[in-house]
Parts: structure tokens; C-alpha cells; sequence
């Protein structure tokens, strides 16, 4: 009896509309052999492209586990010794191969002009080429330059929205993009609540502030604060007690920017207004 | 069992599989080794190569002018910040591959007159302090608070 069940459930040959067949006339069982091909092949170029790689790459270059978590790095910004000159914005794009042209920017410089009733705020290219002294005839009640760039937040917003785990936060703290993994999907660009990433019209991929990553695990320090000529930018390693920046974070009543957003950032600011964002 | 669903549940198991081989395929074998990122791009982005250079090194071959600079107020100013990325001059030293700043320009780019430059930070106002002159003509480059011998009693404007 089960058998007759079986019978009655085939379905005459050259139905169009049974649930065997698809639209390109191939049956479900060409369909699972493709899938079963499918499958040694990949399979067979796996073993095929890991033989090719041991060949290749002799074992000195292969990746090698390094202890990334030894620092967590950050970075304060002293408002009050900011000259507006823009060195950090020719040194960044100098170093990080930034483009040249306005919008793309790793790290900025603003200018917060406040006068009695408004607030001014403005960044000709980003500080690239210096702030001109022009105030319309106007003298503001206070003025202050703010660098900007990534804040290396601790609950990043950009990578959180990665979908294919191309920005990440590292076992040090700095947020980076893996570029050869990152698919210019934008939504990264969209999350940054600081406007501290931009779509590198060359690669077409995401980029922004690494904390200059191959300098700083080289001994040095970034290209902004390297090229600062008055010190207004602190680099340094907040897991280290005795390191400089640990001691003006705890000498200064320093503020994060958008604080009420709880990224945690890792850039800290002091001197700054209400005003800034 | 129903052989139809049988047939179903092997379908079903390829596909599985199918999933599995296809992940263990295109994800990078070091994948998850810190976290949802692939690990070998820390070591990738952290061995990128250095265009400023330690500061150092400028005064390897540049004595004269590290002297006047250590003795004057910009000390603490790296080279690189008006010259620029020092990594190419270093490797083969010549004209072409370094900057040499535009005198007029560079100086005033931190010590023009600018409402929103800290009140403490010397600035002029150019027209009223040099006049026609070159900042180099009365001070000494690299050591501005030092000036050239036949301008130290010469009336500083025109």
C-alpha cells in the first residue's frame, strides 16, 4: 500500500507547473548533482590553494601570533595650546597617503569663534592650508581651534554595523579597517556619530585614523603628535601608570565628545565649550 | 520513513554541507583568532612603512642646523613639520625630495595675528611688523629669537 502512496505522488512528465521541475526546464536532481559538485570542487580547491600556500610562503613569513593586548592606546587634545596652524592635517595626509583634495580627512582642525548672540564654526579644507585671521570686523568673546579625528571609541557604533568584519576594534584599542576585507558598503561611514570616516575614492574602500597603528608599533608616535609644534596633542598607553598621558588625563579635567552617546571614546579633550560636538 | 521525506532530509543534509564547505572556504584562516576581524590584518596594517622618520636622524648629516634649533625656541619642533616627510631624502638625499619651505608662508602659517590662537602664543600682524622685509632677512632661520648680525641694531620695519 505505502508503495501505491508513492505511485500517486509522481507527477506526469512534462508538467510545467509541478514543484519538480524549475523554471529552466533542469529537474531538482540536476540541481542537487550541481550541489554535490559543487561541493568537491570547493573542497578540492581548498586543499589545492592551502598545498600552493605551504609551498609558497616559506614558514619565517607566516603569520605569527604577536601579543597585541600589551597597551591600550589613547590620545588627549589641549584645546588651550592649539595654535590652528594644520601641520597634523599636512603630516597625516602625508603619512597615510590621504588624498589631497577637501572631504577626505584622517584627523581636522575646527574653529569655534563664539560672539555675543551665535557661534561660529568653520574648517577651510580642514585646516590644510590655515585658518585666515578675517573675523568681519567682529571680535569674538572666545575663539579656540578643536582637532578632530577618529575617536577610537571603546563600543565603536561603526564597528558594530560591519557586516562582513572589516572595522574592528584591536586587543590595544585602535579601531581599523581591514581594507582588503571591507566591501565600500558605506553603513560604517553612516554609523560614525563624529564624522571621522570617509570612502578613499582610490581603494573604494572605508578609511580613517589608524593612530598612525604602523608607527606606534614601531616606537613611534603618530604623525600628528610627532609634527605638533606646540605639544597641543598627547599620545600614549593607558594601561602604563607612569606613561605622560596618564598624568595630564589625571592633572586636567578633560571631556569626551558626544559623551550622552556612551561610545566610550578614547580621545579626550580639554578646553573645550559646550558648544563643541 | 516516507521516501519523500527521506529524500528531503538528504537535500537538506547536503545542503548543510554545501554551507559548511563554502564558509570553511572563503573565510580567512585567521578569522576569529582575536575576534570577529581577521587577525593577520594587524600585522599587515602595523608593518605599513614610515614617511616621517625619528627626529634624530635629521641631525645625522644636518649638525648646523640642529645646533641653532636646539638653541632657540622651536627646539621642540620636529624638522618634518615644515620640511616635511623625511623617509624618501633619507634613502637617497637630494633637493627633490624634501621640502624647502616658502619663508614668508611658513612663518606666518603659526605666528600671524588669529583671534582664536591662544592669547599667550606669540603672533604679529605682518603688515605692521615686517613691511616689505622677509622674516629671514632680520631673523636667523632656525633660530628665530636670534638675528642676523647686520640687522641687530637696524630698525626692525621699514
Amino acid at each position: 500500500m505505502p508503495n501505491n502512496d508513492h505511485q500517486d505522488l509522481i507527477l506526469p512528465e512534462g508538467c510545467d507547473t509541478c514543484a519538480a521541475k524549475t523554471g529552466s526546464g533542469k529537474t531538482r536532481r540536476d540541481f542537487l548533482k550541481l550541489l554535490g559538485q559543487a561541493t568537491v570542487v570547493l573542497t578540492a580547491a581548498r586543499f589545492g590553494a592551502s598545498a600552493a600556500g605551504a609551498t609558497e610562503t616559506p614558514p619565517a613569513e607566516a603569520h605569527v601570533a604577536e601579543q597585541w593586548d600589551l597597551h591600550k592606546w589613547g590620545m588627549a587634545v589641549d584645546v588651550e595650546k592649539c595654535i590652528g596652524c594644520g601641520r597634523c592635517v599636512v603630516a597625516c595626509k602625508a603619512e597615510n597617503s590621504v588624498p589631497k583634495e577637501p572631504t577626505y580627512f584622517r584627523t581636522w582642525v575646527e574653529r569655534y569663534r563664539e560672539y555675543e548672540d551665535d557661534v561660529v564654526v568653520d574648517s577651510p579644507n580642514g585646516g590644510y592650508d590655515g585658518f585666515p585671521a578675517d573675523d568681519g570686523g567682529r571680535t569674538p568673546d572666545r575663539a579656540f581651534f578643536v582637532p578632530k579625528l577618529c575617536n577610537h571609541c571603546d563600543k565603536a557604533p561603526c564597528v558594530q554595523v560591519c557586516p562582513v568584519g572589516a572595522t574592528f576594534k584591536t586587543p590595544d584599542g585602535a579601531v581599523l579597517v581591514d581594507a582588503s576585507y571591507c566591501i565600500g558598503c558605506r553603513y560604517c561611514i553612516q554609523a560614525c556619530p563624529y564624522g571621522a570616516r570617509y570612502l578613499n575614492p582610490v581603494t573604494q574602500t572605508a578609511d580613517k585614523c589608524t593612530l598612525c597603528y604602523h608607527r606606534i608599533h614601531k616606537g613611534l608616535k603618530p604623525a600628528c603628535v610627532e609634527n605638533c609644534p606646540t605639544g597641543a596633542r598627547i599620545f600614549g598607553d593607558l594601561k602604563d601608570p607612569n606613561d605622560p598621558l596618564r598624568k595630564y588625563l589625571h592633572d586636567h579635567k578633560v571631556f569626551v565628545l558626544k559623551q550622552q552617546l556612551n561610545t566610550y571614546p578614547k580621545v579626550f579633550y580639554y578646553g573645550i565649550d559646550k558648544e563643541v560636538r | 520513513m516516507p521516501p519523500q521525506l527521506s529524500r528531503l532530509m538528504i537535500a537538506f543534509g547536503l545542503l548543510v554541507v554545501l554551507f559548511i564547505v563554502v564558509r570553511w572556504v572563503a573565510q580567512p584562516d585567521s578569522f576569529y583568532q582575536y575576534g570577529h576581524y581577521r587577525g593577520k590584518a594587524l600585522s599587515e596594517l602595523a608593518s605599513a612603512p614610515v614617511k616621517f622618520i625619528p627626529r634624530a636622524t635629521c641631525a645625522e648629516c644636518h649638525e648646523d642646523q640642529a645646533k641653532q634649533n636646539a638653541a632657540g625656541p622651536h627646539v621642540h619642533i620636529s624638522c618634518q613639520s615644515c620640511h616635511g616627510p623625511g623617509s624618501d631624502h633619507v634613502d637617497n638625499p637630494t633637493a627633490e625630495n624634501i621640502i624647502l619651505p616658502v619663508v614668508g608662508q611658513t612663518c606666518v602659517r603659526c605666528h600671524a595675528q588669529n583671534a582664536a590662537r591662544p592669547a599667550s602664543f606669540p603672533q604679529i600682524d605682518v603688515k605692521d611688523h615686517a613691511g616689505k622685509k622677509q622674516c629671514t632677512d632680520c631673523h636667523v632661520t632656525h633660530n628665530p629669537q636670534e638675528f642676523r648680525e647686520e640687522d641687530k641694531k637696524a630698525d626692525h620695519a621699514e
